[in-house]
Order: structure tokens, then sequence, then C-alpha cells
């Protein structure tokens, strides 16, 4: 089953023009009622004149019934569109905020040297989206040099910061299946391998902060890795959700699953599009 | 059948619908030719104008929306306005074929009337 997408506003402005089609058709059927064959035409021109009105007729009340519904089904698609959308801007929103908390998280403590790696790693990548590689990776090394300034994170705190973590990938989660429960025009197939690419994806995100910061344990599976091996696996399910609001990755990756499982292969051509995509975003 | 009426057989001579115009050397014509090409072209105009509204009915297009739905309500929309665009063009050939009637009912009794007019004149003559 290939991926289903609604852009609300373009698919409002066709809906006029649909009306006036069916305008036109109804009244044709409606002009044609009125035509007879008029006296003084061959016998032949007479039969030819009755059928073509008749058909005429029959093919344009046809027409129009067929179209009868197309205007209110748009609107009910639009109006799930805009609601299925919702979540995912407050999904960004949400994100943003937990970011700017991660961040002052980081800068509070002393990170361990993996850490900052993949600290540096995610917001290297991070920073790419607006200013390229180069650029960000400085700006990432000038914000990690302040941070060895500051105050070692007390271990109450750390503990706390550890289940941000979780948190920030249990929300990713549930955002995605939320979105995914209230979209009225996906499968059941699409419903349930979306929110499965969304788990496995948040938690690889994660694994990946963690691997590249050491903080993986730490930030998915609890065992000490320090405060700041935590707080990079918090950023990196931060990072992931913004990153896959934005290019609806696990979405496409669900439709993958869902089209292997119908047996159609055009959502992993979307998948594989999308992953090209974001890969391109990044230059890598 | 058209009866009793005086219409213009030439530009200065009115000649009576009433009556048979047999046949001499040439073949019957018979009974006066019935119907009205005015009628008859101003039918055909009425279908030009039918088709000219069917013919410019829009064809909406659906842009951001994909989905097997999007692709079942597209095809829809288009064989809607084919079956416009093709009603149009079958009014518009009847209508040419009714303009190519109207003439040759124009003509037919054009030369009832003219054949009439002889025939009233030879006979009048006779007397």
């Amino acid at each position: 089953m290939p991926a289903v997408t609604v852009d609300a506003v373009r698919l409002r402005i066709a809906i006029p023009a649909i009306e006036q089609l069916t305008g036109i058709l109804d009244w044709g059927t409606h002009a044609l009622a009125g035509s007879h064959p008029p006296a003084g035409v061959p016998a032949g021109l007479q039969a030819r004149f009755a059928h073509v009105i008749a058909a005429g007729r029959r093919d344009l009340k046809a027409a129009s019934h067929r179209l009868d519904a197309v205007p209110g089904d748009l609107l009910r698609r639009i109006s799930a569109a805009q609601v299925a959308d919702s979540p995912v801007v407050t999904a960004g929103n949400w994100g943003n905020l937990a970011w700017d908390a991660f961040m002052d998280a980081f800068k509070a403590a002393h990170p361990s040297g993996s850490a900052e790696a993949g600290w540096l790693a995610l917001k290297t990548l991070a920073g790419a989206r607006n200013s390229g590689l180069g650029e960000a990776y400085q700006n990432a090394t000038r914000a990690l040099a302040n941070v060895h300034r500051l105050p070692e994170l007390p271990k109450s705190v750390a503990d706390k910061v550890k289940w941000g973590g979780r948190l920030s990938s249990a929300a990713n989660v549930a955002i995605a299946g939320y979105d995914n429960l209230r979209n009225p025009y996906l499968s059941n197939t699409q419903r349930a391998t979306r929110t499965a690419a969304a788990v496995g994806t948040s938690i690889a995100a994660t694994e990946a902060g963690g691997a590249l910061g050491g903080a993986l344990a730490a930030a998915t599976v609890g065992s000490a890795a320090g405060p700041f091996g935590f707080a990079v696996g918090f950023g990196a399910g931060i990072a992931w959700t913004a990153f896959d609001g934005k290019f609806h990755i696990s979405n496409k990756i669900g439709d993958a699953a869902a089209s292997a499982a119908d047996g159609i292969a055009h959502g992993a051509k979307d998948a594989v599009h999308g992953a090209k995509k974001l890969f391109h975003k990044f230059g890598l | 059948m058209t009866k009793g009426v005086a219409v213009q057989a030439t530009d200065s001579t009115n000649v009576s619908t009433d009556g048979w115009v047999p046949g001499g050397r040439a073949p019957a014509l018979g009974a006066y030719p019935a119907g009205d090409p005015e009628e008859i072209r101003a039918t055909a105009a009425d279908l030009r104008r039918i088709a000219a509204r069917l013919t410019a009915a829009p064809r909406p297009t659906i842009d951001g929306w994909s989905s097997d739905a999007a692709d079942r309500v597209r095809s829809m929309l288009a064989s809607a306005a084919d079956t416009a665009d093709r009603t149009g063009a079958d009014l518009r050939s009847l209508a040419t074929a009714l303009d190519h009637a109207a003439d040759a009912l124009e003509t037919d009794q054009r030369a009832w009337r003219a054949a009439k007019l002889r025939i009233e004149e030879v006979s009048g003559c006779q007397r």
C-alpha cells in the first residue's frame, strides 16, 4: 500500500472546480430534457436526434451522480489531515522545549570524554541543517569548551536526568502512535507498522547517540554511565523526534513494512527516497 | 404537411401550399414538404449552446493528495470531464446534421412552390 499524504490547503482549492463541474453536468442534463426533434427532418435524423439526446442525458446524469459525494469526502479528508497534523506540530514545539532543557542540563555538569564526543556529533548533525557541517562543528566545539568551566551535576539530579532519555523516547512513540491512530485514512497494517517503526527508530536513535557518546546504557538501559552519558541519550531522543517530525522517516519505514505485508513494493521506494533525502540534507 | 398557407414562390409572387404537384416529364413533387427550416436551425443553435457550455466545463485537478482513494477520485473527475466533452461533441455533430436538413428542406419547399406556380400559370393560360 502506497504512503498516504494529504495537503489540506491544496485539497481545499480543488473543491470549487469540482462543484462547478457537477453544476454544469446537472445543467446539461436539464437543458437536454427540453430538446425534441423538430418537424421536417428525415426519419433517420429524428432517430439519431432521440438517441443522442437520451444518451447525453443519461451519461451526464450518471457522471454528476458519481461526483455527488466527492466534495464532502474531500472536506472530511481535509479535516482528518488537519487533526492528524496537529500532534506533529505539538511534538515539534515540545521537542524544542526539551532540547533547551537538555542543553541546560548538559551545561550544568562535566561530561565524560566519550559523552563529549557523542554530544559533539549530535550537535554538529543538528546544526548542519542550517549552517553546514563545518560551521556546526565549530559552534559545537565552542559550546563544549564552555562546559568545562561549569560545576559537576549533583548525583540526585543526574539520576533524574537519566529518566529524561527514556521519557523522550516514550513520548516520541506515544505521539507517533496517537498520530497514526487518529488518522482515519491509514490501514490497520499501516497504523501498526508505522507505530512499530517509531518505536524501533526512536530506540535506534537513542542507541546511536549512546554509542557515539558512551551514553546508551544510561539513556535506555539505565546502567551507570554518568549524568552526561544520559544527557547525550536524552538529546539523541529529542533530536530524533525533531528529525522524524520533519522527514516522517519512521512513517516511511512503517509504510515500507506495510507494503511488504501487503505485497506491494511502493512504500519501500518511498522509504529509500526519504532516506536519500535525509542523507542529502545533511551532506552524508 | 402544411396546408392552406400562402408562401412566397418568387420575389414577387405568392403561391398556396395547398394541393398536389403532379409529375409531368419530371417526377411528381406531391404535397408541400412539411416543416419549418428556421425552427430546425433554432434547435441546432440550442444544441450548440448546450455543447459550448459542456465543453467549457473545468477539469479539476487534485494536488497534494496521494493514496489509492485519491487515484480513484482523479479517475472519476477525468471520466466526468470526458463525458461532458464527448456529449458536447455529439451535440455539435447533431446540430450540423440539423442545419443540413434545414437547408435541404428549404430547397425542397422552394422547388415545390416554383413548380406549383408554373402549374397555376399554365392552367390560367389554358382558361
